[in-house]
């Protein structure tokens, strides 16, 4: 780690007021692998000409570096509202640590897939790759477990003088575990389009990647596990602004929590999130 | 279901050339250019190798599993796997990446231990043409220097 002229113990140039125990560095360092993985695979993205199921094969990795970067990043973050001591303790290096090695495990396993051209999730052509799918789903589980485990003790220990950012901390992690295991769990077993093939085709919503033609399950499985930035975030937000942050919080959850129950059930009929 | 989208537009003999252009361009800063600016300095320990790492890395992770027999395991594996030509490219700038990186780190080693400009020039060539052996002549050499140095400071 990086110590430039300070005597105070500091993380990383970027966060200097996160501080640099185990629990911060190992979660931030693995923000850190995943957005710099994302740098070093934008060669490949580009040159690579093949294409699964109709998005750029790199597409997919590129997705998981982010959205997983932010995920870790944000329990580092989050984790400064609770003391050290527990932030250091068995509970949360435990869970912190079975997160990691399932994200090691699932970034191993989805690269080297990628690499040979061939699905990871959805993948049932071998018995090696049906095991490897379903370690996948564990894997994933871990990984937001540790969301819900972090929720658990900034509820029981941590500092409420910020009811914000507490109250969205906890509401926004533990709603994103719950709604991920339900909407995610359900796109493992009937695959992320309702109403065409797995392979998808035609219209898409720009960026995302989203199908415009029939059901999609990943807008609801992404604005339901981004929760656990937007709820601390406007809690954040609103302690500082002075703002009432309670209904603030409380009324977005709602809100949030309304739109990701309406796109999964929108996606379950069969109906694009933007029609073409 | 796996597709074949439009190809790359860029030859491979023109990235051969882009890299080779800019490995030479980091190796005559490291033997020829003057070592007091650190940011000119930069530019062939770090900059160069890393543009070289990113367009390693894109030909290896786009090729490496697409080649049936190729692999690391023996010898006629690894002919197998290079036979590939986006594969031999990314083994080329594999070389130039790290020639030149080891070549950044023995100028920075040999102009602490004070070892003249006149003699690097050699070193570095020769790390340069033959990677492991400048690495070897100057571990070599370096072994000789360090009791003075120890003493000296």
């Amino acid at each position: 780690m990086i110590a430039i002229n300070s005597d105070k113990p500091r993380m990383i140039a970027l966060l200097p007021k996160l501080e640099n125990d185990r629990f911060t560095q190992l979660m931030m360092c693995t923000g850190l692998f995943l957005v710099a993985s994302f740098i070093i695979f934008i060669p490949v993205w580009l040159l690579d000409s093949r294409i699964l199921d109709s998005a750029a094969i790199w597409t997919k990795p590129q997705k998981f570096n982010i959205s997983l970067a932010l995920h870790f990043m944000t329990l580092a973050v989050l984790a400064h509202q609770i003391p050290r001591d527990t932030r250091t303790g068995p509970v949360l290096i435990g869970f912190g640590y079975l997160a990691v090695v399932s994200l090691v495990f699932e970034f191993v396993y989805l690269s080297v897939q990628t690499a040979r051209g061939t699905r990871s999730h959805f993948n049932s052509d071998t018995v090696f790759e049906q095991i490897m799918y379903a370690v996948m789903g564990i894997g994933a589980f871990f990984m937001v477990l540790a969301a819900l485990v972090l929720a658990i003790q900034i509820w029981r220990k941590g500092d409420r003088s910020n009811q914000g950012l507490w109250l969205g901390s906890i509401i926004g992690l533990a709603t994103a575990f719950v709604l991920t295991l339900v909407i995610a769990g359900h796109m493992s077993s009937v695959g992320r389009f309702v109403g065409g093939p797995l392979s998808g085709g035609g219209e898409v919503i720009p960026f995302f990647g989203w199908s415009r033609e029939y059901g999609d399950l990943r807008p609801s499985h992404f604005v339901s596990l981004h929760l656990m930035q937007t709820l601390p975030l406007a809690g954040y937000i609103a302690d500082r602004q002075k703002w009432p942050a309670i209904p603030i919080v409380v009324g977005l959850s709602v809100v949030q929590i309304t739109v990701s129950v309406a796109l999964f059930v929108q996606a379950l009929v069969g109906q694009p999130l933007w029609p073409a | 279901m796996l597709t074949e989208g439009p190809g790359l537009a860029v030859p491979l003999e023109t990235l051969f050339g882009y890299a080779g252009q800019a490995s030479l361009v980091g190796w005559l800063i490291l033997i020829v250019l003057p070592r007091r600016w650190p940011m000119l300095l930069f530019v062939p320990r770090f900059l160069i190798p890393f543009g070289l790492s990113m367009l390693y890395a894109g030909l290896i992770f786009a090729h490496v599993f697409t080649v049936d027999g190729g692999g690391f395991g023996s010898l006629a594996q690894v002919k197998i796997l290079f036979g590939k030509d986006e594969l031999l490219l990314a083994g080329w700038v594999h070389y130039l990446a790290f020639d030149l990186f080891i070549g950044g780190w023995i100028a920075v080693q040999a102009d602490k231990l004070g070892i003249a400009r006149l003699l690097q020039a050699p070193l570095l060539v020769r790390t340069f043409m033959f990677g492991p052996v400048g690495l070897a002549l100057f571990m070599t050499m370096r072994a000789g220097y360090l009791r003075k140095r120890e003493s000296a400071t």
